[in-house]
């Protein structure tokens, strides 16, 4: 029995850090661009988000300048990688516009804050038609030094 | 005369200045590739999205890089009789309705030639840990004509949309 335990528990410590994941949905209500929200998980929390509809670059380029910037706060003791992704609906349902961005190269040190930009260069002609976003926040932690490899993810 | 001249030159450029929209159509699928393939069908009028094709990629190791690879292949055909910009998004979903991947690709320069088949990869490189935990998808196709400068939906049939989550 103490056995049994006591591999359960080595089990659970040698388990690797999970990423945590949460998504939340808000009314486009921007303004002047800008749109406070709240989304967090533990002390990783999104508090802003700033629109820009952007328009077509010209010329023979399709690509727009749309865009959004997220504020990410580290607020942990913990660093972190942080994916953000954004996705704008309007009234029907149809999706106008859709992106993510996040940690580019190592981690969102504890105590950091990091602005996020989020390009929407293919789906935008309809963007100032939106009616509602779903935002998700993605945290991987840092591992301990002596902790095991990271977690295997679709990605890893 | 000039008055009446200068408001309809005002009128006119007022219309250029406008955003110009796009169609648009939103559909949803449950997640069910097999081998990283899946047949589906978006289509505005004559643009259509007929297969995406998933791939879980995976990041560098050892390496203060966090990008990921995984993408999702996406092929779409202009069957009209117009040169059409074509944008294309797609935001994958687990069963609970969290975002697990989202991004979008489309036409970078000129246009996508009328009965040309082309292919666009859709990048997933900063939420794409919990892909697996996949459940269903949106896609959404975006298309605008040649010469279609402003308002094009305005005659457009309307659009194929199912309700997100």
């Amino acid at each position: 029995m103490r056995k049994a335990v006591l591999f359960a528990v080595a089990v659970c410590l040698a388990a690797p850090l999970a990423a945590q994941q949460a998504t939340k949905k808000f009314d486009y209500k921007p303004v002047d661009g800008i749109q406070t929200i709240s989304l967090a998980i533990d002390k990783v929390k999104i508090n802003q988000i700033v629109f820009k509809t952007g328009k077509a670059v010209g010329g023979p380029l399709r690509r727009s300048d749309a865009e959004c910037v997220i504020r990410i706060d580290n607020d942990g003791l913990t660093p972190v990688q942080a994916g953000v992704a954004v996705a704008l609906f309007d009234e029907e349902g149809n999706l106008v516009a859709a992106g993510s961005g996040g940690t580019r190269v190592g981690w969102l040190l504890a105590g950091e804050r990091d602005a996020s930009a989020i390009r929407f260069p293919f789906v935008y002609r309809n963007m100032e038609k939106a009616k509602t976003f779903l935002v998700t926040l993605e945290v991987q932690p840092k591992p301990p030094k002596d902790a095991p490899a990271p977690a295997p993810t679709p990605g890893g | 005369m000039r008055i009446r001249t200068f408001l309809l030159m005002a009128v006119f450029a007022a219309a250029l200045a406008s955003p110009a929209s796009g169609q648009v159509a939103t559909k949803k699928f449950p997640w069910q590739p097999v081998g990283g393939v899946q047949d589906i069908n978006v289509q505005t009028e004559t643009v259509v999205v007929g297969q995406v094709m998933f791939d879980l990629g995976s990041t560098l190791k050892a390496t203060p890089l966090r990008k990921s690879s995984a993408n999702v292949r996406v092929r779409i055909d202009n069957n009209s009789e117009t040169d059409e910009e074509v944008g294309v998004a797609v935001v994958v979903f687990d069963a609970e309705g969290n975002v697990v991947a989202a991004g979008s690709n489309g036409t970078k320069w000129g246009y996508l030639n009328k009965g040309a088949r082309t292919y666009y990869n859709i990048d997933f490189p900063y939420v794409y840990r919990r892909l697996d935990n996949a459940a269903n998808f949106i896609v959404t196709l975006e298309t605008r004509a040649k010469g279609k400068g402003t308002k094009p939906t305005d005659n457009a049939p309307a659009p194929d949309v199912t309700p997100v989550p």
